[in-house]
C-alpha cells in the first residue's frame, strides 16, 4: 500500500526490481500527521481492493519507462537550441548545459583509464548502470573539465555503497543531496575551493563537479522530482554540494587521514546530507563556549521528525568548523576527539518534551540528568565528524545526514596520462 | 539563427529489462498466514492494524503476523537485511506492507 502521491515512485521501484506486476493499492495521501480514525477510515475504504489484489494476479503489465533508444541524438540549431531540447526532455537541472558532442565526451573520458562501458554499479531508483560513458556525458553537460573525472568516479563509488543509502537520498521527501568533501593534493591543481565561500558560487570545480553528480542522479538514476524524487521542498544544495577541506588552515589532522588514508592521497568523502545549518559565534573564546553553540544548533526537535528515530543517532554527520573556530578550540589544547566528546555530552534533548510531541524513544537510550531524562543526539562521539572548511570569519556549519549511515571516503585514482591532462586543462 | 547539425551523446541511462514472474496469489485468504510489514513511517502501523481487523473476521483460519511486533528489527524505511526479508518470506503466505507518508 502506498499513498496516492507516491504511486509513481512505488511503480518505478517495482519495475526496477523486475516485478512490474507487484500489486499496489493507492491509499489517499497522507497517512502521517492525521488522526488515527482518519487513517483507519482510509484502510476500510481500500479493503475490497486489497482483498482483490491479494487473492488474484493482475495480468496488466505497466508500460516500460519511456526512454530514448538511441545512444546518439541528432539535432539542428544553435547551442541554445540544444540546451532547450535537453531541458524539454527533463535531462537538465533547469540551467543551460554544454552540448555533449561525441568529441567532448571522448575528451572527458581521458580523465580515466577505465573503458567507456565499465560500470561502477546500478543507480537507483531506475537501476541503470553507471558507466564511464554516462558519467562523461553528464560531466560535459555540467561544464566539467576532464581533470574532474577522477573525482566524479570516486564520489560515485562511495555513493553506490550500501552505507550511503542512495535509494533513500534519491527518493525521499527530505531535501537530501550528496555532499562531496575533497581532501589531498588534488585540491590545488583542480582549484577546489576550501576557503572563503567554499560552499558558494564562483569556482568551476566546486560548481560543476556537484552539478554533474546531480545530472547523473537525474539521468542515470532516474530521480525525477515530483514522481520518483519525492523531495518536499528541495534545497539549493540539490544543484551542487562540493567543497574541499581547508587542510592548510586546520590545526588538526586532515579528515582523509582520520579515515585511514595517507596525507599525500587525494580522496573524496561523500555523505547523503541535508543543507548546512549555520553555527555562528563571534563572541565565544573558549572551546566550551563555541562548541555549546554548535551543540545548540545540532540539538533540535527536527532531528526526530518521525515517531521512532532512535536509529538516526547511530549515523555520521559533519561539523564544518571554520578555521578561526578551529584555532580557538585547538589553541586551548583540545584535540578533535576532545571536541567530539564535548559535543557528544552536550547534544541532548529533554525526553519529556519529545514524548509530548508524540515521538517514541527507546527508554534504554535515555541519559539521566539533574534536569530529568535526556535523549542523546549521537550514539558515539566519533559520529560527529569535524572537518575544517571556509575562510576568515566565525561561521561554522552543521551538516546532518540525510539517509546515509556513514560518511564514505574513496581514494581518487588518476589516469596514467594525468600530468599531460593537467597541463592541458589546468586553470 | 544557427542551423548547425549536432550529433550528441544521450545522457540517459539504460535501465535493466529483466522481469520476474510475480509471486502466486493464494486465491482465498482462509487458512493462510498474512504478514504485515510496517516501515516505520507514521500512520502505517495504524493502517495495517485496521487492515488486520477488517480481514481477521472475514476469512476463517486467517493468521496475521504483524512483523513490527514479531520482529521489531524489520521496522525500517532504509532497506531490510537479507535475514529479515527471509524471515518475512518464510513466516507468511502473503505480505502486505506500507510505504510513504
Amino acid at each position: 500500500m502506498a499513498t496516492s502521491n507516491f504511486i509513481q515512485l512505488a511503480k518505478s521501484m517495482a519495475r526496477t526490481h523486475g516485478v512490474p506486476e507487484l500489486a499496489i493499492v493507492a491509499i489517499p495521501h497522507p497517512i502521517g500527521g492525521i488522526v488515527e480514525e482518519e487513517i483507519r477510515g482510509k484502510a476500510r475504504s481500500a479493503i475490497e481492493e486489497i482483498v482483490a489484489k491479494a487473492t488474484a494476479r493482475s495480468h496488466s503489465r505497466e508500460a516500460a519507462d519511456e526512454r530514448p533508444e538511441a545512444s546518439l541524438i541528432s539535432l539542428a540549431g544553435s547551442a541554445n537550441d540544444v540546451s532547450l531540447a535537453f531541458y524539454r526532455h527533463g535531462w537538465t537541472d533547469g540551467l543551460p548545459i554544454v552540448p555533449p558532442t561525441a568529441d567532448a565526451v571522448r575528451g572527458m573520458l581521458r580523465g580515466t583509464d577505465l573503458p567507456a562501458h565499465h560500470a561502477l554499479g546500478a543507480m537507483p531508483p531506475a537501476g541503470s548502470p553507471v558507466t564511464m560513458e554516462k558519467i562523461a556525458v553528464n560531466a560535459v553537460m555540467a561544464g566539467c573539465r576532464p581533470t574532474y573525472m577522477p573525482v566524479l568516479i570516486a564520489a560515485l563509488e562511495g555513493m553506490l555503497e550500501e552505507g550511503f543509502d542512495l535509494t533513500g537520498v534519491q527518493t525521499s521527501t527530505g531535501a537530501h543531496s550528496p555532499l562531496l568533501i575533497v581532501n589531498g593534493p588534488i585540491r590545488q591543481p583542480l582549484r577546489i575551493n576550501c576557503s572563503s565561500g567554499a560552499l558558494g558560487p564562483g569556482w568551476q570545480a566546486n560548481a560543476t563537479i556537484g552539478r554533474a553528480i546531480r545530472l547523473i542522479q537525474n539521468n542515470v538514476g532516474g530521480a525525477h522530482i515530483g514522481t520518483t524524487d519525492m523531495t518536499t521542498l528541495g534545497a539549493a544544495e540539490n544543484y551542487t554540494y562540493c567543497l574541499g577541506e581547508n587542510e592548510e588552515r586546520s590545526p588538526w589532522t586532515a579528515f582523509h587521514v582520520d579515515q585511514g588514508f595517507d596525507r599525500e592521497d587525494s580522496t573524496v568523502s561523500v555523505l547523503g546530507a541535508f543543507a548546512p545549518e549555520q553555527v555562528s559565534d563571534h563572541v565565544g573564546i573558549r572551546p566550551e563556549e563555541i562548541l555549546a553553540v554548535a551543540a545548540s544548533v545540532i540539538s533540535t526537535f527536527s532531528r526526530f521528525h518521525l515517531r521512532a528515530m532512535d536509529h538516526i543517532i547511530t549515523r555520521d554527520s559533519v561539523l564544518l568548523v571554520s578555521p578561526e573556530h578551529a584555532a580557538s578550540i585547538a589553541n586551548a589544547g583540545w584535540s578533535k576527539a576532545h571536541a567530539q566528546a564535548f559535543l557528544f555530552d552536550n547534544c541532548r534533548l529533554p525526553y519529556g518534551r519529545l514524548k509530548q510531541l508524540r515521538r517514541q524513544i527507546d527508554p534504554s537510550s535515555l541519559i539521566q540528568t539533574a534536569e530529568g531524562p535526556m535523549v542523546p543526539m549521537f550514539a558515539r562521539p566519533d559520529a560527529i565528524k569535524l572537518i575544517v572548511a571556509g575562510g576568515p570569519g566565525k561561521h561554522s556549519a552543521y551538516v546532518n545526514t540525510g539517509h546515509s549511515k556513514k560518511i564514505l571516503t574513496k581514494k581518487i585514482v588518476l589516469p596514467k596520462a594525468w600530468a599531460q591532462l593537467l597541463d592541458e586543462y589546468r586553470e | 539563427m544557427s542551423d548547425q547539425q549536432w550529433r550528441l551523446m544521450n545522457p540517459v541511462g539504460d535501465p535493466p529489462r529483466a522481469v520476474f514472474d510475480g509471486a502466486g496469489r493464494p486465491g482465498d485468504l482462509s487458512g493462510k498466514t498474512l504478514g504485515l510489514f510496517w516501515n516505520g513511517k507514521p500512520g502505517g502501523d495504524v493502517l495495517l492494524d485496521e487492515v488486520a481487523l477488517c480481514l481477521s473476521g472475514r476469512f476463517p483460519g486467517l493468521d496475521i503476523v504483524k512483523f513490527w511486533e514479531a520482529r521489531p528489527g524489520t521496522i525500517t524505511a532504509y532497506g531490510n537485511s537479507a535475514d529479515n526479508l527471509r524471515f518475512m518470506a518464510q513466516s507468511a503466505d502473503l505480505v502486505i506492507g506500507t510505504n510513504a507518508d
